[in-house]
């Protein structure tokens, strides 16, 4: 306990007993003991009401201030203060904060810091002087999580990682729902070390890189994405122009795991509005399809919600899509049994001759339809048509009458 | 009177089922709400008991389709998803749809089954079955009625004397037929997928999808437009006409509507008024209840009925 001295008699015998702590221990270095040394240190970093008489402002006091426990139970918690601060010769010592380096000769020279160079975070500090993350804004200064616990998925010190990311980067919080919030940290997929900006080809998120990436855990989904159309086109074309297919979208590029799922925020496959999504990523390109799939019972009930109805990757598969004239598809011909088999029991060869796109405007293509709605509107048209007009003509004609009937006094029925 | 009405089975101003009076209007010139009501008595029985019943489930099952199927037809109606959840869901109203479709289906076959009963009873008779103005079997006069109708149009002279059904009934009637058919025809294959496409072609389910799609949409407008105008809305009709729905009208009415009919009828206007419907033969006027009742409903399906429409107009702007 502090005696109850004035404010500057506190100051004053404070200074003195760290004076001749400095003197036992004869300077604050690492072999003068680290009990020794680092009890000479909390004398005045352990005492918030000390460091508060120091400095001008509360949230300064609250940086020098070091919490012992913590500082015990970091991964540093066997170091001195002196083998991080290196640099203090008298007080105040303000250098002493500023010229910590992680990466010294002994400590965090090899991997992951190589990258750390030339990753944006590092490049924006030197670049331009703006206030981004370095060690201490992820890691902490004084309460350093261990390796081991960094790793643990969805563990406090991943949490409180990702609650350092999102103290910048507001936007890209998780939501409460987003399935990878207990499970993978926003380190899992952006390669802290080596963090990129959004766009570049160097990052671990860009578009030719997310297979890989998501893929790490997502192993199934990335081995059939590697092969499907969509796959297949970002690889070798290099997310290029999908000429090929599908016809009604030429200048469309092949998508990737977050061009379907999102990032910031990926609605899981459970959520609610997963499929109703899922439908709308595919009709971004695949207009055409998705237009005439809303003509058919399959896109009228899910569309109204129904969650039991088909949706495109019911037929066409999500990782594994490929183009129907290919054999490995879902809907190749000599497929559609199983597949429609899938929610129809009893498909059979003449079944799957339904037509789940059916385009009633084509002529040429689908002319049974073509002709079934042209009856069918022509029924619809003449019949109105005509008993629309019997309907009009005859209101009119007993507007005469009674027009008639009134200028002659008299009454009807 | 004993049910508020007088000596001619006109209601008398102030009981239900009239209009409210204008006004200044004379007592006297008041008149009921209800068409089949107007006029000078007395009341003649039109429809039978089960004709009533019969047209009764058609419009309930009717509404409980049209209303459970709208929203599927226009899915991408803003109405759409609200009208849906009011029925608990695609799930949901599609049971629904499908109990609401299996009680029309039983009423097709009862009725099917009806009208064998009543051939084979009047086999020996078949001016009752065969072409004749007096029923519902389409007649070449109905071509000329129609044509006629045209010319009253647009002279105003030469009114059609329509028989017992004018072509206007007739159409009704044969428009529902081909309705049915169509409707039930196409419903069955969508409701039953897999046993259908155990031996028709999968191409047969889009066709069905167009002709079911379409032919509820024929029949809404057709019903909501062209019947209630004709029966309900028309001006010297109007605000209703609830004569399906209590069975009798006014041999005003009938004279108006159906003079043919009227003028070989008249000699049953001597016979004693039966409480149990025998068709062309004197009914006692409609009681009150059953008047307020008529009207209640009437109203309601007209309202609802011209709402129905105003969202399938609605649907054509959205999608």
């Amino acid at each position: 306990m502090i005696p109850p001295f004035t404010r500057a008699g506190t100051r004053s015998f404070l200074l003195w007993m760290v004076a001749v702590a400095c003197a036992f221990s004869g300077s604050a270095t690492p072999a003068a003991g680290q009990a020794t040394g680092d009890d000479a240190c909390l004398t005045c970093h352990a005492e918030p009401e000390f460091l508060r008489s120091q400095v001008t402002t509360s949230a300064d006091a609250r940086r020098l201030h070091v919490q012992p426990g913590p500082l015990r139970s970091s991964t540093h918690g066997d170091m001195t203060c002196a083998e991080c601060h290196t640099s203090f010769a008298r007080f105040p010592h303000p250098e002493a904060a500023e010229t910590v380096t992680c990466a010294t000769s002994s400590c965090h020279t090899a991997d992951p810091h190589p990258d750390w160079e030339t990753s944006v975070h590092s490049r924006i500090q030197d670049d331009d002087n703006l206030a981004a993350a370095d060690c201490a804004s992820c890691h902490g200064v004084h309460d350093v999580a261990s390796l081991d616990d960094l790793q643990v998925e969805g563990g406090p010190d991943q949490q409180r990682m990702n609650s350092q990311c999102v103290s910048c980067h507001l936007e890209q919080a998780y939501a409460t729902d987003d399935p990878h919030a207990d499970s993978t940290s926003c380190a899992g997929c952006h390669a802290p070390h080596a963090m990129q900006e959004a766009g570049s080809a160097d990052s671990r998120v860009a578009p030719g890189m997310q297979v890989e990436t998501c893929g790490a855990c997502h192993e199934a989904a990335a081995d059939s994405s590697r092969v499907d159309i969509h796959g297949m086109a970002l690889h070798e074309q290099g997310r290029t122009e999908l000429v090929s297919w599908p016809p009604e979208q030429a200048d469309s590029v092949a998508p990737t795991c977050s061009d379907c799922h999102g990032a910031h925020p990926m609605p899981g496959t459970g959520h609610e509005d997963f499929q109703e999504r899922m439908i709308g990523q595919c009709a971004t390109c695949h207009t055409h399809a998705a237009d005439t799939y809303y003509d058919t019972y399959h896109g009228k009930a899910t569309r109204l919600g129904s969650g039991v109805a088909a949706s495109c990757a019911q037929c066409h598969g999500a990782h594994g899509v490929l183009p129907p004239d290919s054999t490995g598809s879902y809907v190749h011909a000599d497929n559609l049994v199983a597949t429609c088999g899938e929610c129809h029991e009893a498909a059979r060869p003449a079944f799957v001759l339904y037509n789940s796109h059916p385009d009633t405007h084509d002529r040429e293509g689908s002319p049974i339809l073509y002709w079934s709605l042209t009856f069918m509107h022509a029924l619809l048209i003449g019949t109105l048509g005509v008993f629309g007009l019997h309907t009009i003509l005859w209101w009119i004609r007993i507007w005469l009458d009674s027009r008639k009937a009134g200028a002659h006094g008299g009454t009807h029925g | 009177m004993a049910d508020g009405r007088m000596d001619d089975g006109q209601m008398s101003y102030g009981e239900a089922g009239t209009l409210p009076a204008p006004p200044g209007l004379a007592e006297a010139d008041r008149v009921p709400m209800d068409a089949a009501q107007r006029g000078n008595g007395p009341f003649i029985w039109r429809f039978l008991t089960w004709h009533r019943v019969a047209h009764g489930i058609v419009v309930l099952t009717f509404y409980t389709l049209v209303l459970t199927g709208l929203p599927l037809r226009f899915s991408c109606a803003p109405f759409s998803a609200g009208l849906i959840s009011l029925f608990g869901g695609v799930q949901s109203a599609g049971l629904i749809h499908r109990v609401a479709a299996t009680g029309m289906v039983a009423l097709a076959v009862v009725y099917v089954a009806y009208l064998a009963v009543r051939v084979w009873k009047a086999r020996d008779t078949p001016q009752r079955w065969r072409w004749g103005s007096d029923n519902v079997i389409p007649h070449p006069r109905d071509a000329v009625d129609f044509f006629k109708q045209w010319k009253y149009f647009f002279t105003g002279r030469d009114r059609p004397q329509f028989g017992r059904y004018s072509y206007l009934e007739k159409l009704d009637f044969f428009g529902a037929v081909w309705g049915f058919v169509i409707i039930i025809a196409s419903g069955m294959m969508l409701s039953f997928p897999e046993f259908f496409g155990a031996f028709l072609p999968g191409w047969l389910f889009n066709v069905a999808t167009i002709f079911h799609g379409e032919e509820a949409l024929l029949a809404t407008c057709f019903l909501f437009v062209v019947h209630f105008f004709n029966v309900h809305v028309r001006p010297d009709k109007w605000p209703l006409d609830a004569v399906m729905f209590h069975g009798r009208a006014t041999v005003d009415y009938l004279e108006e509507e159906h003079p043919e009919m009227m003028s070989q009828i008249t000699p049953n206007l001597d016979k004693p008024v039966s409480r149990t419907p025998i068709v062309d033969h004197p009914a006692p006027p409609p009681t009150r209840s059953q008047s307020l009742v008529a009207a209640t409903f009437g109203f309601i399906l007209l309202a609802l009925g011209f709402a129905i429409l105003g969202m399938i107009l609605w649907a054509f702007i959205f999608c």
